[in-house]
Order: C-alpha cells, then structure tokens, then sequence
C-alpha cells in the first residue's frame, strides 16, 4: 500500500531489528516519504543496514536512556518492532509505551499466543506475519481469481489504494445515514467503511448494516485510484455540496427517477 | 515335430492381447499390492480360510455330513486354482521358449526343446520351493481325511493368512533384518540349555526322587526354565541341581530381555518406513491432492484453512516435533525430506496431486523442492514460499507458478499503518479474515439471475455486500478506461457503473460476511427471483 493522502509526509520511523523479515519491511517503510532510522543491537545487521542506506542506532532495548537518545518520546513519530523474538518484542514495545505513551507502535508476533501480550504490553497493532502469508498462500489455492484481482490492483505500485478520508464539518456527508451514502455516482471510489468515533474507533465494514448518522470526525474507509481519494477528501475539506460535483458516472438514470426510495429504505429517523 | 508345434502356440500366445491382459490381470490380484481389487481379494481370502478351519475344528467332534464335504470341496478348488494360477503368472514359459527357439535360429543351430523346458520349469520350481508357496500347498492337504497325521496342517491354513495379511509381512521382514543378532541369541541361549541340560542330567539323575530320567527330560526342564515359564512339573532335589537352576533362571532373565530387546528395536527402526508405507498406500487410494511441505506456523495456517474447507491434505516434514503436532491435528503426515526425489517419487506426485505448497522457513530447501517437483511433473501448480527477495527470482527459474512473499505482505499492511492506521485495520481485516468480512469471488453461471442484468438491478446493497469489481472476458464500452485492468484473457473493472450489463462468465468480485456471501450465492443460483 502506499502513501496516498499528503496529510502525514515525512515521519520519522524508528525500525528495531534488522534481521530476516525486517530486511524486506524497512525498505517498505522507507518506500514513502518517511525516514527510517534502524535500531538494532547487534553491529553486524546495522552494517547491512547503512549498506541499504538506512541511518541507524546501536542501542541496548533494555535501557530506557539509550532509547530517549534515539528519539523515543520526543522526535519519533512511529515504533516498529520487528526483533527476531517475541519475548524481546514485548519487552519492547514496553519499554517504548513506558516512555511515550502516545506513539503509534506496531510489532511483529511470530506465535499467535503472543498477541494478546503485544496488545497487553502497549502496541496499537500486532501483525503476524505468518498468519497472513498463510492466508495469502490459502487465498492462491482456493480463491486464484481474487488473488489475482488484489495483486492486480490493491498490491501493484500505481493503481487501486484503500485510502481513509475524514469527514469535515459541513460536508455534504456530514449528517447523512451510512446506508443512504452513495458515492458511486460522483467518484470512482467503493466505501469499505467507516470509523465512528461514537462507536469507539474501531472500524465497521460497511455491510454490518451499520444504521449510524455520520457526522464530522468519523472516517471513511475506501477504495479507488489515488486521485480520485484526493478528490474526495478536498471535495470534503472544501464543504462542496454534491450538486456542484460532476458526476463522474453515465446511465444511473434509473436509480435517480427511482429517487430516495430506491437505495432508502430506512427512513432517515431511523438512523 | 512337436517342438516346432509347441514353439508355435507360445508365438500365438504371446501375441494373443486377450491371453496377456488376463495374464497381467491375475499378476496385478495375485502379486502387485498396489492394485485396486487386491484388498477385496485378500478379504474374501482371508474370510474363506477363517471359515474352513473353524469348520474342520468343528468336525473334529461333530458330523457336518454333506454341507462340510461340498463346502471343503469348494475350499480346496479355490486354493488349487489359486495355486495354480500363481505357479503360472509367476514366470512366462512362453517367453523362455522363444527366446531360446530364436537364439537357435540366429546361431542357427537346431533348435532342441529339452534345455527350454528344464529352464521353463526350474522357474517354475524356484516358485514351488519359495516358503509361501510350500504353506499353499501344504493348506490344500488337510482335506485328505484318511491320514490323520495330515490334520496337522490345518495349521499351514492359518499360516496361509499371512499372504493376505501386509503387516504379518513387515514383521517377518523386520525380524530377518535383524538376523544377525537373532543368531548370535540363539547361539548364546543354545549353548546355555545344552550345558544346563547337560549339567542337570549329571548331578539330578542319580537322586533318588528324581523326575529326570534322560537327557530329554533335562533339555525339556532346561527350556522350561531359561524361558522364565517353569511350570514345576520337574524340581531339581540336589543342592548342585539347585545352584544351576539359580544360574539358569538368572541367564534365562538375560536371553528374554535381550531378546525382546531385538525386536523393539528392530521395530523402533522400521516404525517410521511402516508407518510411511501406510501413508502413501492411504495417499495412493487419494487422487487431487494438495501437498504441503512444512508445517511451520505458515504451514500451520495454510493446513488449517484448507482442511476447513475439506481439501484433502498431505502435510510433508524433516522435525518429527512438527509431524507429532500435525498427526496430533488429525491429517495425513509423512515424516521424510520433501526435496528427496525419492520421497516425491513414491508419491507419484504426476498422478495424484493438485497442488505443491512449499512453505518452509529455509529458502534453499523450498528452491530445492520446487526443482524436483518440476522435474518430476511438467504441469503441477507448485506454490513456494519466498523468504528473501532474492530468491523470488530463483524459484520462478526453479519453476513456481506462484510465489508468496511474507515480507512483501506485511511490508504493505505495516506501511499502510504508519499513514493510513484505519486503512490498515480495513485491509488487515479483508487479508486475515478476521473481522468475519470476506472477499468471494461469484461466477455468474448460465441460467443464473444475473445474467443480462445491470448492476443496479441486481442490488448488491440489498444483500448486504459490496461489490468491489467484475472480471469478464466480455467487451464493455460503457465502463470508464480509467478503472480497467488487464487479466490477460479476462478484465477486470473496478467499480463498474450501474448500468454495467453483468453476463455468463462473468466474475462479481464482492465484500461482506460469510452470511451474505452465502446467501447471495445461493440466489443467484437460482434462475428466478
């Protein structure tokens, strides 16, 4: 996935580990407009890492002082930790929360058991990585076209991206039932989704049939070109209503005779 | 003259396809424990001999009168034609003839038929004198009545079941592995009861109460004793006699456990062959087969999916930590190197598998097994697992249809977080499966409800679910350049419009729950609303 929305450029990263996994992830990372700085203990793979061109830190994780100096609480804006070991992870992903309660961190757990450690200890996020490459290898076996159709267009460099778009104050969505949002006719986009915040911050696929009023805050989930996610969040920021923008779509027609009562069935005061 | 006549039907018989499809008929039921009707066969076998000796055990006492006589009768053709066709598919006469008939008449010498038929059926002898054969027909005999003595091979019919019992098979195999030391046992355990006995009848028989008459009598307490059995019918009275039954028993403790010993081990060994043995008989019986090598965690979740959607699994592993766990989870194991050729060869992968996934940690291992799948199977869909980016390059050269690379995955979904952290919840979830929304892709069938609608008119919000985009092989004028993508013989629109005309063979590539999905699926299988 790459960066799309301009809202976030230039973060800086802090990399643990530069061993296995790690040496492909970082140069992800790295992909955007981020600077990577690699963490590592061990003198050997900070070496591979300035051959990659990474800045990097020789530090101990145990040591809350060595890591302030690398930046953890103060100019870091993101915590990877992709050590070759959970317990190590953990200990971690502590040691960082402890000193920076705020900073977004996200770990590698190698056994399943782990997560709820991570998520224990402090990480906004736990990714297992095995599980998924599990699941991608089951997805080739048992579903080949939908593989194809995701490394086509999600996973490919330039196409389709997921994007999230927040919804501004006065915005032609502001106020509108999740079910009654119809963006197809006016951008190329396909919602997913949507963050509630009354609803806690966790996402909810849109077809839960999830009957909530959007309102300012909450954030849409979609997918589509790039240029069309930018679309909508300018379109958004700028409180554009929807009949000043041009419809992107032919032959809808029906579906706008049909009217409100076509994609409308539950009333407004429903929502 | 009648050389001439005889080498004649043997050229008939051999070109004969009739004579030669019934000959290798018999050969695959008889010999090949390979062959399909091999099982049916050696169960109907087995049932006969239980029923025949329960039988004549039961004459032993009672009168069957005419059933026993017709049904012993019945018994004894059986196992005369069994035998007989054994004796003939076991070597060709026929070939044996003419090859010496065309050696003559290349050398051109003349051609004598008493060297051909003494080769002929000294092959034929080679078979008679092998012991299986020799417990055949001695399983014929019990049915002469008149000798009484014969009954005693009542017996050979039971060990006539070992032909038609595999694993009575292995053990015999097992143990003449282990010959050697068997020897070496017997030697040692001989020598014992020969001195003993010896010993015994010197020091016991000059007693007066003494049951040990001859050395007979102290071979048989010998025995008795050093297997630890002693039914106490003969005692030793003298203190000297006491001293080597202590001795005796004492090394009679020794011969058991070394004995036992021999066999557990030689067993310990030849497990992991049999157990092998079993598994690929049990695979063989298994055509579309998905062959997973390694069952580390990727393994792991690969097997588990699959087996959710009952595919039928081999899993393929060195650690035999991870072939205990797999075994353990219920599916088929083989403990063994996946990039052996051998091992791949056995499992005659071109026959019965689907599909190769090779999923260990070690990327010269994956390459490796890739490799040799290929070589053995042009067209198998091999699935390998990349570690490094480097070896992408290599396994495609190796031969791979697809290749998964872990790094790559969590390299897209941990980026995502660090910009787009809801995002990255969305795509986690539809990656993982975890948020119970999946993706499916839905095939517009024929008679479908689909066919020749428009998106709008198929209402995906009504089912709950989202369309993501349609893979067709059909041309559509309508759908904007912008959001088409090339699938070689197919395309795939994103997001098409409403008034995109849906058609046979086309793929609806849809979001939602396991609900919807299903629900949605069964609709549009059907032809009407």
């Amino acid at each position: 996935m790459n960066a799309t929305e301009g809202t976030t450029k230039g973060r800086r990263i802090a990399v643990f580990g530069y061993e296995k996994l790690a040496v492909d992830i970082a140069a992800y990372i790295a992909a955007g407009e981020n600077t990577v700085l690699v963490v590592d203990s061990k003198e050997g793979n900070l070496e591979l890492a300035r051959k990659a061109g990474f800045e990097t830190a020789s530090v101990d994780y145990s040591t809350d002082a060595e890591l302030r100096e690398i930046g953890i609480g103060s100019t870091i804006d993101t915590v990877f930790c992709l050590l070759p070991d959970d317990a190590e992870n953990v200990f971690l992903v502590i040691s960082v929360r402890a000193i920076d309660p705020q900073v977004p961190i996200v770990s590698i757990a190698y056994s399943p058991d782990s997560v709820p450690k991570f998520l224990a200890a402090g990480a906004n996020k736990v990714v297992d990585p095995y599980e998924i490459s599990g699941l991608k290898i089951w997805r080739l076996l048992k579903q080949p076209m939908i593989s194809e159709v995701m490394e086509r267009t999600l996973f490919s460099e330039l196409d389709l991206q997921v994007g999230e778009v927040t919804i501004t104050r006065g915005s032609f969505v502001d106020g509108l039932c999740v079910e009654d949002l119809s963006l197809r006719d006016h951008y190329n986009l396909v919602l997913l989704g949507v963050v509630d915040r009354e609803l806690g911050d966790e996402f909810v696929f849109r077809t839960r049939g999830l009957n909530h009023r959007l309102e300012a805050g909450d954030t849409l989930v979609v997918i589509g070109p790039a240029t069309e996610i930018q679309k909508l969040q300018r379109d958004l920021s700028n409180g554009t209503r929807l009949e000043e923008i041009p419809r992107t779509r032919e032959g809808t027609r029906r579906a706008r005779q049909r009217g409100p009562a076509a994609n409308g069935r539950n009333g407004p005061e429903e929502c | 003259m009648i050389a001439k006549k005889l080498v004649r039907l043997c050229y008939y018989l051999d070109d004969s396809l009739r004579y030669r499809q019934t000959k290798a008929f018999f050969r695959d039921l008889l010999f090949d424990p390979q062959c399909r009707l091999r099982g049916y066969f050696d169960l109907g076998m087995t049932a006969v001999v239980i029923s025949s000796v329960s039988l004549l055990i039961y004459e032993v006492d009672h009168d069957l009168g005419t059933f026993g006589d017709l049904f012993e009768a019945f018994v004894v053709t059986l196992f005369v034609t069994e035998y007989l066709l054994r004796l003939w598919v076991y070597s060709d006469t026929c070939r044996i003839i003419i090859e010496h008939y065309e050696r003559a008449e290349f050398l051109n010498t003349r051609f004598r038929l008493g060297p051909a038929v003494r080769e002929a059926l000294k092959k034929k002898w080679d078979y008679v004198t092998t012991p299986l054969a020799i417990i055949d027909l001695l399983a014929i005999l019990p049915s002469f009545r008149g000798v009484r003595l014969l009954r005693v091979f009542l017996l050979f019919r039971l060990f006539k079941l070992f032909r038609y019992a595999n694993s009575v098979n292995e053990f015999a195999k097992v143990l003449s592995e282990k010959r050697f030391e068997l020897a070496t046992l017997s030697i040692v355990a001989g020598f014992v009861v020969v001195a003993s006995s010896t010993a015994i009848y010197v020091f016991e028989s000059d007693s007066p109460d003494t049951e040990i008459h001859n050395i007979v009598d102290a071979l048989y307490w010998s025995i008795v004793t050093v297997s630890t059995v002693g039914y106490g019918d003969i005692v030793p009275h003298t203190p000297e006699g006491r001293f080597i039954a202590i001795v005796l028993i004492v090394s009679g403790l020794g011969v058991i456990s070394f004995f036992t010993s021999i066999v557990v081990s030689a067993f310990a060994v030849k497990l992991r062959t049999l157990r092998e043995d079993r598994v690929l008989a049990e695979m063989r019986r298994i055509s579309n087969l998905t062959v997973i090598c390694g069952y580390g965690r990727v393994g792991e979740v690969v097997v588990e999916k699959l087996a959710a959607d009952k595919e039928r699994l081999l899993i393929i592993d060195k650690d035999p930590d991870k072939v205990d766990q797999a075994r353990a989870a219920g599916h088929l194991v083989l403990e063994g190197d996946a990039s052996s050729n051998d091992l791949l060869e056995r499992l005659r992968i071109q026959d019965h598998v689907k599909t190769i996934v090779c999923t260990t940690g070690d990327d010269v291992v994956n390459v490796f097994i890739t490799l040799t799948a290929r070589y053995l199977s042009k067209g198998l869909p091999i699935v390998a697992r990349a570690n490094k980016r480097e070896t992408v390059r290599k396994l495609e050269l190796a031969g791979a249809n697809r290749i998964v690379t872990p790094f790559d995955v969590v390299g897209r979904v941990v980026t995502a977080y660090v910009n787009q952290p809801v995002a990255f919840d969305a795509l986690y979830g539809i990656l993982s499966g975890n948020q119970d929304v999946g993706i499916e892709a839905v095939v517009v069938s024929e008679s479908s409800l689909a066919d020749g609608k428009t998106i709008e008119e198929i209402n995906f919000p009504h089912y709950r679910l989202v369309l993501f985009g349609i893979v067709t092989p059909h041309e559509h004028e309508e759908a904007p350049r912008s959001s088409t993508f090339d699938m070689g013989r197919r395309t795939f629109y994103f997001h098409p419009p409403g008034d995109f005309l849906v058609q046979r063979n086309d793929i609806l590539i849809v979001f939602g729950d396991a609900y919807s999905l299903n629900h949605f699926k069964d609709k549009l299988g059907k032809s009407a609303l």
